[in-house]
């Protein structure tokens, strides 16, 4: 017979892992929502409401420049734009924001690369961005100096349970559960040219193999449609001003893959469709030599520093004129 | 360092296995490098005025100390009744000037640190000056300790209990962690025997109780409070175009969110505390079943009241200012000779409990609203007993009990205008709407904007859980006992509920606790 000291210690460690296994349940249950993956570090800029909201992936994160925004437009802007995300979890990101903020005006960002990458991009489940995220950290202290502290302060809800949620966000459980299939490989990587050497060697510091290795289609995926939709309906009850924006896509892509024009112009089209202001930015109409390939840090369209103030004064100007300020 | 991070609750939890890790006699030292090392992480800067205090109040007790023990010597020494009054009395001026100057020197630092904007402000305001304000750090929990320290010298030149002559020990009394950012105002004698005389040993129905009691406090805070807040900081906010039936929900919610964010703050600071086998004084027994303002002063913020009542309005009766003017008093009237110290002690302590509150207007305000109900209910309290008598009324009778219940209850929701405020503008301006019945017609599908209705319905439903446990607690149930019986599935699903609600239900914004800033 055990004695009661040790049954309460087992009885302890089974309370534990039932806890434990309730919350995986809830992750897998709410994963969009999670906190970890999408409100961390990021998500920094919150001590005052935010006015101007940029969501996006880094191509916002890097692209944005919030105190150019400020100047410009008057409006506290907040960069919502965490690595790797997709239409469905900006749509997230924003019904998160306009909970905690009065936002006035949402820029969502149409990353053209990825949305009509062929075989379909597959959206990162929250543990494989969680892993990746700590990968990067290794090596870097300065990262592991923002993460150690944004852990400390966070509220202890956000690091032991990364579902944290809102009551509701309980309609949205079919969608996610949806979400949660299995996507199927397309065998469509025959379609790749490949490159002599000489580019091949020039180029590599940028990822130049990586993005030219992918292809890309003309046809928008239906969930990334539904939530383009869900945002705009979502800003239109809640008196937000949306305008949806393409980042520039650099001249050696172009050169590679011209048929991104032609997912630009269905981008175009679709968005005019709906009556969603598009700002289209993806090549030289927006501004000269926005394509360059100097201006980018890489082959996937991520603006380098100072360019990028630039780039943000031109969306301002861009939306002054066509927008509502 | 706020306690709902991840911080803090990995803080406590290596204290706590640091704690039981290491032998009895080093016990304290980890308390008492934890409490320092918390202080430290929250802010640095701020060390030097809580190791003043320490050092202050530590050194001008055991000179206290060291003067009784040579008055007694002296006392002993002889068998002269009125020469050992004499040595007594001449000892008790010198013990009086020591205790003055230490209880001085320390609500000094306080009153520079925190009321010298407030009085410079007045001063420019009322001499139409522009003196600059200064920009003083406030020490975290600096209203808290120095009330500890006050307490000890008190309780030092009072005899109640000799001097401590450990400073590390006595640092440990004002440093204590888990107590420091809001309470509760512990007491030396309360806190010495547990920190050094008893042995704590690692108890898993402790750390139980202690789990649960913390995970109540973060429910309380994160799911009640936080989501309360979004109602109230709309509604105040915008209360001149709302109705003022609306105002008063906010005030009614304002109640919630206080009570849910001091109490909850309180439950993990005892929960805490009890992890390690430190038991505090609890500061809330159900505050909203008194059934008047003096019996809800009993129940909410108790460490603050007893000491209070202690250390002001004890001294101030016993005064010779106060035996004087009651004689005077007598003379003219004799229930005035009674009633009016008593009425002038009450509004001098619910003066300073404004003051305490904070450096501004609406504060002492506040602290007076209650004093003055305080009064008026020891004025009338003959008239109250001859109108009960007139009509027949059972005072001991449930409808009589509820009535004054919810009597006091309003009363006290009036009195929230005055705190959580802006400025007395703000508050008169409340105060009108409520009383002229402002936009009382306006009837309209209302929309708010900053919060959802799922935030009113979650409120509600966690508010109504609290309820019924209170009524259970006032009956004198231990809820906590008894969930500890339930049978093994039920007891498991009520603590998965709560520690899932929490994630679940929290307010999407963190807002640092009320008591925090004091």
């Amino acid at each position: 017979m055990l004695s009661s000291k040790t049954t309460k210690v087992i009885k302890s460690i089974i309370f534990c892992l039932v806890l434990v296994l309730c919350s995986r349940i809830m992750t897998f249950l709410l994963y969009p929502f999670s906190s970890l993956n999408q409100r961390f570090v990021r998500y920094h800029r919150i001590t005052k409401n935010i006015d101007f909201l940029v969501l996006g992936n880094s191509l916002e994160n890097d692209g944005f420049v919030p105190e150019v925004i400020e100047k410009n437009l008057g409006q506290y802007c907040g960069l919502l734009a965490p690595q790797g995300s997709y239409p469905e979890s900006l749509y997230y990101l924003l019904v998160d924001a306009a909970h905690t903020h009065k936002v006035k005006t949402v820029v969502a960002g149409w990353d053209i690369m990825q949305n009509f990458q062929l075989p379909a991009y597959k959206y990162p489940h929250s543990e494989e961005l969680y892993r990746e995220f700590f990968a990067d950290m290794k090596g870097n202290p300065e990262l592991q100096k923002i993460v150690f502290k944004n852990v400390m302060e966070q509220r202890y809800t956000s690091t032991f349970f990364d579902w944290s949620s809102f009551p509701e966000n309980i309609t949205e459980i079919p969608k996610v559960l949806e979400s949660r299939k299995k996507v199927v490989d397309d065998k469509s990587l025959a379609s790749f040219t490949p490159i002599d050497e000489s580019t091949l060697k020039t180029k590599s510091k940028w990822n130049y193999f990586e993005a030219v290795n992918r292809t890309y289609g003309s046809e928008i995926q239906e969930n990334d449609k539904n939530y383009f939709l869900k945002m705009q309906d979502y800003c239109r009850k809640n008196g937000i001003d949306f305008y949806v924006i393409s980042c520039p896509i650099p001249e050696c892509i172009y050169e590679v893959h011209p048929e991104l024009k032609d997912s630009i112009e269905v981008s175009r089209k679709f968005f005019k469709e709906h009556g969603i202001p598009y700002i289209d930015t993806t090549d030289e109409k927006f501004f000269p030599q926005i394509t360059k390939n100097t201006n980018f840090s890489d082959c996937f369209g991520h603006l380098i520093q100072p360019f990028n103030k630039t780039y943000t004064q031109y969306v301002c100007d861009w939306l002054k004129n066509n927008g509502n300020f | 360092m706020s306690f709902v991070s991840t911080g803090f609750v990995l803080f406590f939890l290596l204290t706590a296995l640091i704690y039981y890790v290491v032998p009895q006699k080093f016990k304290w030292l980890v308390l008492l490098c934890a409490s320092y090392a918390f202080y430290a992480l929250n802010n640095a800067k701020s060390l030097v005025f809580i190791i003043a205090s320490t050092l202050i109040s530590f050194f001008v007790a055991k000179k206290i100390s060291s003067i009784s023990e040579e008055c007694e010597q002296r006392r002993s020494a002889t068998s002269d009744k009125t020469e050992r009054k004499e040595i007594r009395n001449q000892y008790k001026k010198i013990k009086k000037r020591y205790a003055s100057l230490g209880i001085i020197i320390c609500f000094a630092i306080l009153a520079v640190l925190k009321y010298t904007n407030f009085v410079v402000f007045n001063i420019n305001a009322i001499f139409k000056t522009d003196i600059r304000m200064f920009s003083f750090i406030l020490p975290l929990g600096i209203s808290f300790y120095t009330f500890q320290v006050v307490s000890y010298l008190f309780d030092v030149y009072n005899g109640k209990y000799e001097a401590e002559q450990n400073i590390f020990h006595y640092a440990l009394y004002v440093s204590w962690f888990p107590s420091i950012l809001q309470g509760p105002i512990s007491r030396y004698n309360e806190l010495r025997p547990q920190f050094f005389e008893t042995e704590h040993h690692f108890s898993l129905e402790n750390t139980q109780f202690a789990m649960q009691r913390i995970l109540w406090g973060f429910l309380k805070k994160l799911v009640i409070a936080d989501r309360a807040t979004e109602v109230v900081t709309y509604i105040f906010g915008n209360h001149a175009d709302l109705p003022w039936y609306i105002t008063f929900t906010g005030l009614f919610f304002y109640s919630i969110e206080l009570y849910a964010d001091f109490s909850g703050g309180m439950d993990v600071v005892i929960g805490v505390s009890e992890l390690m086998g430190i038991k505090l004084t609890e500061n809330f027994r159900q505050p909203f079943f008194s059934q008047s303002i003096a019996e809800f002063w009993r129940r909410w913020h108790i460490t603050l009241g007893t000491w209070m009542k202690d250390y002001v309005f004890y001294p101030y009766n016993l005064s010779d200012f106060t035996g004087k003017m009651g004689k005077f008093l007598s003379k003219i009237n004799k229930t005035a000779g009674k009633l009016i110290p008593a009425c002038l002690g009450n509004l001098l302590v619910f003066f300073i409990v404004g003051v305490w509150h904070g450096a501004e207007w609406h504060f002492i305000v506040y602290g007076l609203y209650n004093g003055i109900l305080i009064v008026l209910g020891i004025l009338f309290k003959p008239l109250f007993e001859k109108l009960i008598t007139l009509f027949h009324i059972n005072a001991q009778s449930t409808y009589w009990k509820a009535f004054r219940i919810i009597r006091t209850f309003l009363l006290i929701n009036i009195g929230w205008a005055f705190d959580d405020v802006t400025d007395l503008h703000m508050s008169t301006s409340m105060i009108k709407q409520l009383f002229t019945f402002t936009n009382g017609n306006l009837i309209q599908n209302w929309k708010f904007d900053t919060f959802s209705e799922l935030t009113i319905y979650t409120v509600g439903l966690f508010s109504v859980i609290w309820l019924i446990i209170s009524i259970l607690k006032e009956k004198g149930v231990d809820v906590r006992k008894s969930i500890s019986k339930l049978a093994l599935p039920v007891r498991w699903a009520i603590y998965l509920a709560l520690i899932l609600s929490v994630p679940f239900f929290q307010a999407a914004n963190m807002v640092g606790f009320i008591y925090a800033q004091f």
